[in-house]
């Protein structure tokens, strides 16, 4: 319990950490607005990547391994269907193509 | 009174059969009957917008006219070659943002959606470049179907009437026979090679990224024959047909000049003025011609050299900071400008060959 409040408290005081590369990101994004709407779908597998790692190494940590694979599982479904529209948009080209 | 009449008689006889005789413009009269005039009109729009109007009487100066051409082609340099550009910052920006996610995880949703949009990005730019390619091949036969009759009929009036024939031959079935490879198998196997080689990558395939690249020696080594093929073939049917034209243009002179001893001798040298204007002509037309083919080529050789050499680089570039996957996407990607490169300089090449050869179709003296 005293490792999950270290790594919220640690998370929480990091979070300030995170607004020069989301001010990056941003910048990115804008830069080339031609492949700025790939991006979004990009950042949300991002996301989803990091707090499901986050979140499955917690429950590891307190021993609830089945737990951390279901994390881990719906880790994989949630980025699986935000990258959705971009595989979508990649499958129908490459059917185009053949 | 009777030599009064005869010579009467015999001065009406010169009157009347005496038939108008007058000195006639050999090179206007040959430019006539080739069509001269029709090629002019046909060339290329590229080629009009180059040089303004490209008549075959003003083209004594090459020097200024290759100048047009290069103002031309810096004129519209900016174009293509910015778009190159574009299109490698914003593949390094895609990748910069792909390497930042893999920063966090190597997750392989993440890295599958990072070759996804890197492959959607560049699909684009190859796109653009496919229609480049297929308008530049229809231009070069379009034009090819003006010049080389022309060509043809000149070098034939200049006395090499076989080789000139066995030369336009070849030349129409070699270009004819390109477009259609280029629309029937090559564009579509260019397709297949980028869906392969993606589909390869995506995966994580090795057989598919090899097939891939097999695809692509295939299509090089296919374009590199035709070219040699269609150059040999050009110069030993040239050094045959030519051969056999010098014989019959220099046999022909002799029985001329031999058999009719002093009107011999004139039909001999009027047809070697003949001959000579007909040459002349028959050059200035493949001027006309390696001109107007410069003209069509140039820009799109820019467009798709810049993209290749930026996609390259670019692949590179992303290979080191980002992720060697993503920057293999990249360099594969590049390889279908490499294609459509080849494919363009292939039939340029072909053209121009055929100009030269029927140029130097059979000097006769």
């Amino acid at each position: 319990m005293l490792g999950f409040a270290a790594v919220v408290c640690v998370l929480f005081l990091s979070v300030r950490l995170l607004d020069p590369v989301i001010a990056f990101l941003s910048r990115l994004r804008s830069a080339d607005s031609a492949s700025g709407q790939y991006y979004s779908p990009l950042l949300k597998c991002l996301a989803a990547a990091v707090i499901t790692k986050l979140g499955s190494a917690v429950c590891k940590d307190a021993g609830q391994n089945a737990a951390s694979a279901v994390i881990e599982f719906i880790g994989t479904l949630v980025a699986l269907s935000a990258s959705l529209p971009l595989l979508e948009a990649f499958f129908s080209m490459l059917e185009e193509l053949v | 009174m009777k030599p009064i009449r005869f010579l009467v008689l015999l001065m009406s006889m010169m009157l009347i059969t005496c038939a108008t005789c007058s000195a006639v413009d050999v090179q206007e009269a040959l430019s006539e009957d080739i069509g001269v005039s029709e090629l002019e009109m046909s060339l290329p729009a590229e080629a009009v917008n180059a040089y303004g109007s490209l008549w075959l009487a003003d083209l004594t100066d090459i020097p200024d006219r290759l100048e047009q051409l290069w103002i031309y082609v810096t004129g519209l340099s900016h174009d293509p070659i910015l778009s190159a550009i574009r299109g490698g910052a914003g593949l390094i920006l895609t990748s910069l943002m792909i390497s930042f996610c893999l920063i966090f995880t190597d997750n392989r949703s993440v890295r599958l959606a990072g070759v996804a949009v890197i492959a959607l990005y560049c699909m684009r730019s190859v796109e653009s470049c496919v229609s480049v390619a297929k308008d530049t091949m229809e231009s070069l036969v379009t034009f090819s179907h003006a010049l080389l009759p022309c060509l043809c009929t000149a070098a034939a009036a200049g006395g090499a009437v076989t080789s000139a024939g066995v030369k336009y031959a070849a030349s129409m079935l070699f270009l004819d026979g390109m477009l259609s490879l280029m629309q029937t198998v090559i564009l579509p196997v260019v397709y297949a090679y980028a869906a392969i080689f993606l589909a390869g990558e995506a995966a994580g395939n090795g057989i598919l990224q090899s097939l891939g690249g097999l695809i692509r020696s295939a299509v090089k080594w296919l374009l590199i024959l035709l070219t040699t093929v269609f150059t040999v073939y050009l110069s030993v049917s040239g050094i045959l047909s030519g051969t056999v034209d010098a014989s019959a243009a220099k046999a022909a002179k002799t029985v001329l000049s031999a058999s009719l001893p002093v009107v011999g001798g004139i039909l001999s040298d009027a047809s070697s003025t003949l001959l000579s204007g007909a040459m002349i002509l028959r050059n200035g037309i493949g001027l006309l011609g390696m001109l107007s083919v410069l003209a069509v080529c140039a820009i799109p050789y820019l467009t798709l050299g810049s993209h290749y050499l930026v996609f390259q680089a670019s692949g590179a570039a992303a290979s080191s900071f980002c992720d060697l996957q993503i920057g293999g996407v990249i360099r594969g990607m590049g390889n279908v400008f490499g294609i459509l490169l080849g494919m363009i300089g292939s039939a340029s090449v072909m053209l121009f060959v055929s100009i030269i050869s029927l140029m130097q179709a059979v000097q006769i003296g």
